[in-house]
């Protein structure tokens, strides 16, 4: 693809406008590994 | 009766495959341009070459096709996406045999097969001093062939819809976004290359912060970036990830990994409003739980064995090794001996179990899928309730995906057929390796890399490896990425050859 400034400007407007859903996956993201997380400490006590 | 193929057919065919060529010959301007750049006038003959050769052989291949007529049908557009894959993998290898890092042709077919099918195991030798266009074209490859080949060539080559959908099926993508296959096509580069900017951007500030000097940290970035969203697992150094000790390095790669194993359906309805999706789509959920469970596993493993003294080291080893087997990228950021010498059987078992699981459908990585998945415990719930209801009881399943889908007996039967096609390709390749000498164990672990197109790797992978293997990999990597529905069709195609009347 030929990086032109119009381009650059059709993908500026697409991260602009999928901001929110792009928020949303890093969201889900963090919560799994909140979710790995609270394992490891459930394992340890399990396991000590 | 099976009817035998009429020259049409093959002139059909022909056609297709010589368009597929034409386009990836263009891609070799990028590491032209890379070579230019970065003044590696030597290279700059290679890849002249190759994209002569490769566009040469699409020009013979439209040639022979010259005179079709008709519509393309499924077993045609099954066998463009089978053999394109094939026929591109040695002409796209020029670059890598003539750099000289390799040891014979077939090594450097084997890494661009990896590459392709964003495998990332590799046969390189000496990859730390690799040109740094020989990097890019190893890691163009591996970008394009996450997004697809063909969808690269229908989203930009291609201006009729005929067969378009077939092809695009063909290679295991069989989601649309959007009601046009070729706006669907356009719609998955356009999640890429947003993702591209900004995946690019941080590590290149990451990378910065950890004191790597400006231009190399650019190509660092945009190369980590591309190994990472399309679950390839190609990293510039030998090491991997290992190479950079950095932290934020890891968790910036590991939000790229678990992005690119989404499902292009699912970034696609999340980015158009519908952030609800995220938390009620049946991939997302069994990809927390299966990721879930055998991080369990693997972390009870791991405190068990006493390899690392506190718990946080076994969150960051052991979260970044799980979700880089799952979403079947393959950075590493442990010596690829230390899985099974240190971490033990147990933790090697809950890696193979993830990669088997593997990414999203419809999305850059390879496995089971998790939609498959998904159904298939969807099924067994169905069938535990039935049993536990009285005979006359008349009930439905449902699971999500972008809607709520009523499950059938059909649903449930292909994502079993095709677990069932995976299982048995990891298992071959474990019996060959092990009839080779290699543990069952460390066998089992390398195929299931290979089939699931993972690249996380135990050791066995290396260029002193038996030919055989390396075809056998070649072969596992080619029909796991591409779910075998283009294999079954070169099946039949071939059938009706031989067998036709």
């Amino acid at each position: 693809m030929i990086l032109t400034m119009k381009t650059f400007r059709s993908i500026a407007t697409h991260i602009a406008s999928s901001s929110w859903g792009i928020v949303v996956e890093g969201v889900y993201i963090v919560l799994l590994l909140l979710l790995f997380y609270s394992i490891v400490l459930i394992c340890s006590v399990l396991i000590h | 009766m099976i009817s035998r193929p009429y020259p049409n057919d093959f002139r059909l065919i022909s056609n297709q495959i010589g368009k597929v060529l034409c386009g990836i010959s263009l891609l070799y301007s990028i590491p032209c341009v890379t070579a230019v750049a970065c003044g590696e006038w030597d290279q700059i003959p290679d890849y002249l070459i190759s994209f002569n050769a490769c566009f040469i052989a699409g020009l013979i291949f439209i040639f022979f096709g010259i005179g079709a007529t008709g519509r393309m049908r499924w077993v045609h557009s099954m066998v463009v996406a089978a053999f394109s894959w094939f026929i591109a993998d040695p002409l796209c290898a020029m670059p890598h045999y003539l750099s000289g890092h390799f040891a014979s042709y077939f090594d450097a077919m084997f890494d661009v097969m990896s590459g392709f099918t964003t495998t990332g195991l590799i046969l390189i030798l000496d990859l730390d001093h690799i040109s740094h266009s020989l990097n890019m074209w190893r890691h163009l490859l591996t970008y394009v062939g996450g997004q697809g080949m063909i969808v690269l060539v229908l989203a930009f080559l291609v201006r009729g819809t005929a067969g378009a959908y077939m092809m695009y099926v063909g290679e295991g993508k069989d989601e649309k976004l959007l009601p046009n296959v070729i706006h669907t096509t356009r719609a998955i580069w356009i999640i890429s290359t947003v993702y591209l900017f900004l995946g690019t951007a941080v590590l290149l500030f990451v990378l910065e912060y950890e004191g790597i000097a400006f231009p190399r940290s650019l190509l660092h970035a945009l190369w980590l970036f591309m190994g990472a969203w399309s679950t390839g697992g190609f990293a510039p150094q030998s090491q991997s990830i290992l190479y950079y000790h950095s932290v934020y390095v890891e968790l910036v790669t590991l939000v790229i990994m678990i992005l690119g194993s989404f499902n292009f359906v699912l970034h696609y309805a999340v980015w158009s409003g519908n952030p609800r999706e995220m938390f009620k789509n049946i991939e997302i959920r069994a990809f927390t739980v299966t990721a879930s469970l055998t991080f369990a596993i693997l972390a009870c493993a791991l405190i068990r064995s006493g390899v690392y003294a506190d718990l946080v080291t076994v969150l960051r080893r052991g979260s970044y090794l799980l979700i880089s087997g799952h979403t079947t990228t393959g950075y590493m950021q442990v010596y690829a001996n230390q899985i099974i010498q240190d971490w033990g059987e147990l933790a090697t078992v809950a890696i193979i179990v993830a990669m088997a699981f593997g990414a999203s459908a419809c999305s850059t990585g390879g496995g089971f899928k998790g939609l498959r998945t998904g159904i298939v415990a969807k099924g067994l719930y169905h069938e535990i309730k039935r049993i536990m209801l009285s005979e006359d009881a008349y009930f439905l399943t449902k699971f999500h995906h972008i809607k709520d889908i009523i499950l059938t007996e059909t649903h449930v039967k292909m994502a079993g057929l095709i677990i069932i096609c995976y299982v048995a390709i990891h298992l071959i390749g474990a019996l060959i390796g092990s009839l080779f000498g290699y543990p069952f164990v460390n066998a089992l672990f390398e195929c299931v890399s290979a089939g699931s197109n993972t690249g996380l790797s135990c050791g066995v992978t290396a260029p002193a490896m038996p030919a055989l293997l390396k075809g056998y990999y070649i072969f596992a990597m080619w029909a796991g990425r591409l779910e075998f529905i283009s294999l079954f069709g070169l099946i039949a195609f071939g059938i009706s050859i031989l067998r036709g009347k």
